[in-house]
């Protein structure tokens, strides 16, 4: 082993040129691929620290329901169609999770769309989370900024304003937005229509760590945002039809509908005129007044945000979170910080995956162009390996030496590969990346990025260059051994 | 040159079974749109009735809603309220000209909203509530003879002459003999059916004859659709005081 070792050194030494190209490209190629990992690893960990650091937490609670629920409500095509579900046995849910030691804190949140106006005027939208201030701070404790004005006061009602929506309302308006003014806050709901919610804005607010998707959240009393999501009391009453009104219920025939001519016209009861002012005022009067079954759901909540102690127990509390719901017969589940984050977190880890796959074809690249050079560089020994075999080297030893002196090549440029790339990511690291616009926002995670050297990514490396190494080297050898040594002996002259 | 025969034989065989639209008879067609426009109007009196819908959700379940509508073509004026579920008790759409509010009485707030707008969660559209307007709003494509049941119809096929209208298309199913439509398809941009429309039952109210059973089915979401029926059905005069927002605030106290 040691004469072999001696061999493969003084072939890599003697071969100078050769040697240097070789090493430059693999020591490139690992620096790229250091450098590239590294990268997209920061960038995963900023995305994940950003999230659960400022809006997701660990966890999230939520009603039982298929499809893609985040904390800006359904994102996929029936986000029109169906409501976000309440949480079942929220109180016992509370109860569990602050039994639990390894919670730090939990935020219950309502969320709705809404479209803002003043007077006449549609001025935007924003997506309202609505929160019990203190909670959220406590959850949050860095990342909401108050630049004007202040929380609403408990028991009070009120909108932080966020500053981005602030802008750009005031571009319409033409006139600064103050803690004192009322907008008009107009939803859709599934279940109750449309609702309006003129509302004081308290004060105006700014994410500290914000993304296009943050810059849209505005933070309102639950109260309000209650009524605007449509969950009021009474919502599912089941309709009580007649006969006649279910009549096209289920399956319709249109042919059938239209087979009696006669049917066609009916005769109708037309009634009296109503001069009196008491009908004209008494339409809306039943039993129960609307106040008594328009009072805001109390009590009810869409999503429970849970903060870890640490993030080694998010499997641990995952499954006590099923087990407790399964033990209970409570239809909730809980979700992940990413699946509440959103299509912004996805987004982020879907260009990951494009640059991962970019940096994998570069190392492709790489391996070629080295095995390439290799090829080149054996057979021009050929004579050389020829005249060692002739004088009594076993196929085995000059195959063994072929692989020594590849992997001693492969060590070499990977080491400083790794070096030049831990090298690069310092000086980033002391630079940091500013995202010069949204994209680069998003892959980052956040306005600026400080890349640190990832050991997974110099141990994917080192496993890469030991591949490429192996690889290479079983090409040239094999033809080596192929061809007789007399042959080679003669391809010298 | 044996196919060159068949092929033109073919042609003339199919010229013959569906003749292109003539000028003619588009201006007959375009009559018996206005025809439908103006039997769907109330000239000289008010009318209001109270419209159940009942929407049936395959995921939602079933939902009525009970409304008490107030209109005047006139002036193209409407208020609607919402008397059932109470949930929505006491909200209201006013219709002014072009204006459409919506008023919410838990914030005793208007907002505007749009004729082309969905009326609650239901698969009505704001703009059915009014009389209708085919012959204004729309210019005839294409035109053949059918039948829809028992009934010999026109078949008439419309593009929208502006963006004022819910849909850009529509096909009418419209009764030979009385000019009734049976039948709406409503498409998209893209020609695609949004919404299906069927209005089984027609009652002669005043001068004028309007549909009292309807059904919108979304063709987009199968099994959900709207059932309307009209019940209550007056053409008193009705005060000038009911279509003002005032009016809303008023009996929402």
């Amino acid at each position: 082993m040691r004469i072999l070792l001696t061999i493969a050194w003084r072939n890599v030494r003697q071969q100078k040129v050769k040697t240097t190209i070789i090493g430059l490209i693999m020591a490139i190629g690992i620096m790229v691929l250091v450098v590239g990992n590294s990268f997209m690893d920061t960038a995963a960990s900023g995305i994940e620290r950003y999230y659960i650091k400022n809006y997701t937490g660990h966890l999230m609670i939520t009603g039982q329901t298929k499809g893609n629920l985040t904390l800006f409500g359904f994102q996929d095509l029936t986000a029109m169609e169906r409501p976000v579900p309440r949480i079942p046995d929220y109180g016992e849910i509370v109860e569990f999770a602050q039994s639990l030691p390894y919670v730090a804190a939990i935020n219950p949140q309502v969320s709705a769309t809404a479209v803002i106006s003043r007077g006449d005027n549609t001025l935007g939208a924003t997506q309202l989370f609505g929160i019990i201030p203190g909670q959220y701070q406590a959850m949050f404790p860095d990342n909401v900024e108050i630049l004007e004005g202040r929380f609403w006061e408990p028991g009070q009602q009120g909108v932080l304003l966020n500053k981005a929506v602030a802008e750009l309302l005031e571009s319409q308006l033409g006139f600064t937005l103050r803690p004192g003014d009322k907008l008009l806050f107009t939803s859709v709901s599934t279940h109750t229509g449309m609702r309006i919610r003129e509302v004081e804005i308290t004060g105006l607010f700014r994410f500290k760590q914000s993304n296009v998707q943050l810059d849209m959240v505005s933070l309102m009393d639950v109260s309000n945002v209650r009524d605007l999501a449509g969950m009021v009391v009474g919502s599912a009453d089941p309709a009580q039809l007649t006969s006649e009104e279910r009549q096209f219920l289920g399956e319709l025939d249109v042919e059938s509908i239209f087979q009696s001519a006669d049917s066609l016209f009916t005769e109708v009861i037309v009634e009296a005129p109503e001069a009196e002012d008491d009908f004209w005022l008494s339409l809306l009067e039943q039993a129960e007044g609307p106040e008594a079954s328009l009072q805001e759901d109390a009590g009810a909540w869409q999503y429970l945000l849970v903060r870890l102690t640490d993030e080694k127990y998010l499997r641990q509390a995952e499954r006590d979170f099923a087990d407790f719901f399964a033990a209970k017969g409570i239809a909730a589940q809980t979700r992940n910080w990413r699946q509440g984050a959103g299509a912004l977190a996805e987004l982020s880890y879907g260009i990951k995956s494009v640059f991962n796959t970019i940096v994998f074809i570069i190392a492709v690249v790489a391996v070629i162009i080295i095995m390439n050079t290799l090829v080149i560089s054996v057979t021009e020994r050929m004579s050389e390996i020829g005249t060692m075999r002739a004088i009594g080297a076993q196929k085995s030893f000059v195959r063994r030496m072929i692989v020594l002196e590849t992997m001693l090549l492969s060590g070499i440029s990977g080491t400083l590969g790794v070096a030049a790339g831990g090298l690069v990511l310092l000086v980033l690291n002391k630079i940091g990346l500013k995202a010069s616009n949204v994209f680069f926002e998003i892959i980052y995670g956040g306005p600026e990025l400080r890349p640190e050297l990832s050991w997974s990514a110099v141990v994917l490396s080192f496993v890469v260059i030991v591949a490429v190494g192996a690889v290479s080297s079983a090409y040239p050898t094999a033809l080596v051994m192929r061809t007789s040594p007399l042959k080679a002996m003669e391809s010298s002259r | 040159m044996k196919k060159i025969y068949l092929l033109l034989t073919a042609a003339l065989l199919v010229l013959a079974l569906f003749p292109p639209v003539q000028a003619e008879d588009l201006s007959q067609i375009r009559a018996i749109l206005e025809k439908i426009d103006a039997q769907s109007r109330f000239e000289g009196t008010d009318f209001s009735a109270v419209l159940t819908l009942i929407i049936e959700d395959p995921e939602e379940g079933i939902e009525k809603m009970v409304v008490r509508q107030f209109r005047r073509d006139d002036g193209e004026r409407y208020l609607l309220l919402i008397q059932e579920p109470v949930t929505q008790r006491g909200q209201g759409y006013l219709l002014e000209g072009d204006n459409l509010w919506f008023y919410d009485p838990s914030s005793r707030q208007f907002a505007h909203t749009s004729l082309k707008e969905t009326f609650q969660d239901s698969d009505v559209r704001n703009a059915d509530f009014s009389s209708t307007s085919w012959s204004s709003s729309y210019e005839v494509e294409g035109y053949y003879e059918g039948t829809l049941g028992s009934f010999d119809v026109h078949i008439i096929e419309l593009k929208a002459v502006d963006d004022t209208v819910p849909f850009p298309y529509a096909t009418l199913w419209v009764t030979k003999d009385t000019n009734l439509v049976l039948k709406v398809e409503e498409y998209s941009l893209t020609r695609r059916l949004m919404r299906s429309a069927l209005f089984p039952k027609y009652a002669k109210v005043g001068e004028a004859v309007i549909p009292v059973q309807m059904v919108f089915l979304d063709e987009l979401v199968e099994g959900k659709k709207t059932q309307v029926s009209l019940s209550e059905i007056s053409v008193a005069k009705i005060p000038d005081h009911v279509f003002t927002k005032a009016y809303i605030e008023r009996v929402n106290r």
